[in-house]
């Protein structure tokens, strides 16, 4: 598509449009309060304290657990003249042929579910060659000797 | 009374039998990727971790990276033994309830440097909320070359604003240079661009 | 295995509350990122985005795609931006993350804030109209054909706003990237 041509072109404007994908930090508090009026709505609709406290128990206990969930997090690297990029992982054995990513416009990317925590990553070009990812720091605790990066997944 | 003392070692022996094929059941993971002899000796050390109540998840992955990565046995055992020791240190200094995301995190700042003083003291600072963010934002701070006195006094006082995980990317993303921050913006580059609008960000103090 | 949107749609239509939060939770992410970069202020984009999950909620039985109830939502935060946008001044940046960094001990700034400063600065300087279509196009990634039907704005349109945000942020960031 022309559009995704003029990002491939435009080194700069990628950049720009990579910074912009990335999530909102702090992230905001708009979907717990909604979700709490939502709630409290539902309670004086319906009779009955029992199911209207069983109702705000079901909510809190997704809120409690939306914030362990799994969330997507977004992977990419940029080889444009590469003709295989798989993502390997503590998230997935450290196996190249679980993830391979998918490239547009010269970008190389997979999305996965990831619980919070600290993950150790890397990519693996055509079949050999270990990359860390250019968008997060490379760790300098890597027991192999191979360029590996980090993520740390909020809660 | 001796009825009761033989039917008590009756039930540990009893539990000892169940309990013993939980714990040597190897990992089909470990077995299917490691040679024999490795995956053996990784099991060994899964087991400990098993019996200590500590994670066995991140010293398998530990072992299946060093073997995606072709390192060979003595380096993916020593790195595995080396993971073990620093979960029993972060579950000692963060206390037993500390989740295994916690633990991992915490295990990466002791890597990187951290003292295991300032994890307990971590875990008084937020005593409710989880830390893995603030630890392993500690472990990034480190590893960029910020010395570790001078990386926990950051999070300390981050910790004791009440900041949020946030707060602790925002504060790691500042303290690190990333390769592609470098990229994306050279150093002569900070000056306000010509063509900008009037600078509207707030004054640091 | 992990329930389809179309699925938790039906089950919000149950009544469900705990299905919405789960919807909720896979999307809030792109949400509060194209309210965010839109209105360029923190609060204004926490605002429209509780206003656009209320209404999601209240409104699900007219959800006519439940397996794209992102793009729905997505409409409906668009309207609510667009409402904001007519009726106050020209946006400045929020600074509500830049205030938190400030208690911290801080030797020195990133480059990597300076430069999502700018890109910041460039977007607001932005006709709204085009920052809208862009941050669609380009960060969103959706389809000319799916951002017509959101904004009853029409391709062509669309095309000329994406193109001209395009050659503005060129402009505007040219100087940054380049130096040095």
């Amino acid at each position: 598509m022309r559009d995704d041509e003029l990002l491939e072109e435009d080194p700069m404007l990628a950049a720009v449009v990579r910074e912009l994908r990335r999530p909102v930090a702090p992230t905001s508090q708009a979907a717990e309060r909604a979700l709490a009026t939502l709630t409290g709505e539902r309670r004086r609709r319906r009779a009955g304290w029992p199911l209207a406290a069983a109702a705000v128990l079901v909510i809190a206990w997704s809120l409690s657990h939306m914030s362990d969930a799994a969330r997507p997090v977004r992977f990419a690297l940029q080889a444009p003249a590469s003709a295989q990029v798989t993502l390997i992982g503590d998230f997935n054995d450290w196996d190249p042929h679980q993830i391979p990513l998918h490239a547009r416009a010269g970008e190389w990317s997979a999305t996965v579910r990831l619980r919070p925590g600290r993950y150790r990553y890397s990519f693996v070009v055509d079949g050999s060659r270990w990359v860390a990812d250019p968008q997060r720091a490379a760790t300098t605790d890597d027991d192999f000797g191979t360029p590996t990066s980090v993520i740390t997944v909020a809660h | 009374m001796p009825t009761d003392r033989s039917f008590h070692l009756r039930r540990l022996w009893l539990l000892a039998t169940l309990a013993a094929p939980a714990l040597s059941a190897q990992e089909p993971r470990l077995a299917a990727r490691l040679s024999p002899g490795t995956a053996l000796e990784v099991q060994h050390l899964v087991d400990s971790a098993t019996r200590a109540a500590l994670p066995a998840e991140p010293l398998i992955q530990k072992a299946l990276e060093g073997e995606s990565k072709g390192a060979d046995s003595a380096r993916i055992v020593g790195a595995v033994e080396a993971l073990l020791q620093r979960l029993r240190i972060a579950r000692r200094s963060l206390g037993s309830g500390a989740t295994e995301p916690e633990l991992v995190a915490a295990a990466a700042a002791l890597r990187a440097g951290a003292s295991p003083v300032t994890l307990g003291a971590l875990r008084s600072l937020r005593p409710d909320q989880s830390l893995v963010v603030p630890l392993s934002v500690l472990a990034d701070i480190i590893a960029a070359g910020v010395t570790p006195e001078q990386a926990w006094s950051s999070v300390r006082d981050m910790a004791n604003t009440g900041a949020g995980d946030a707060a602790f990317l925002a504060l790691r993303d500042r303290l690190t240079n990333t390769p592609r921050a470098a990229d994306a913006l050279p150093p002569e580059a900070r000056r306000p661009p010509t063509e900008a609008p009037p600078a509207s960000r707030p004054v640091r103090p | 295995m992990t329930a389809t949107d179309a699925e938790l749609v039906a089950r919000v239509r149950r009544g469900d509350l705990a299905g919405y939060a789960e919807l909720v939770t896979r999307h809030r992410s792109s949400l509060e990122r194209f309210a965010y970069h839109l209105l360029g202020s923190r609060e204004d984009a926490e605002d429209a985005l509780q206003d656009t999950l209320l209404r999601g909620y209240r409104a699900i039985d007219r959800c006519e795609q439940p397996e794209r109830v992102r793009s729905w939502l997505l409409q409906i935060l668009i309207n609510r931006c667009r409402t904001r946008l007519t009726r106050r001044e020209p946006i400045v940046r929020d600074a509500a993350a830049d205030q938190a960094l400030d208690r911290a001990v801080v030797p020195d700034e990133s480059e990597g804030a300076a430069w999502r400063e700018e890109i910041q600065r460039a977007l607001a300087a932005l006709a709204p109209e085009q920052r809208e279509a862009f941050l669609l196009k380009h960060v969103e990634e959706l389809t000319y054909e799916e951002i017509s039907a959101l904004t009853a704005v029409t391709v062509p349109a669309l095309k000329m706003r994406v193109s001209r945000a395009c050659e503005r942020l060129r402009q505007l960031l040219k100087d940054v990237y380049h130096a040095g």
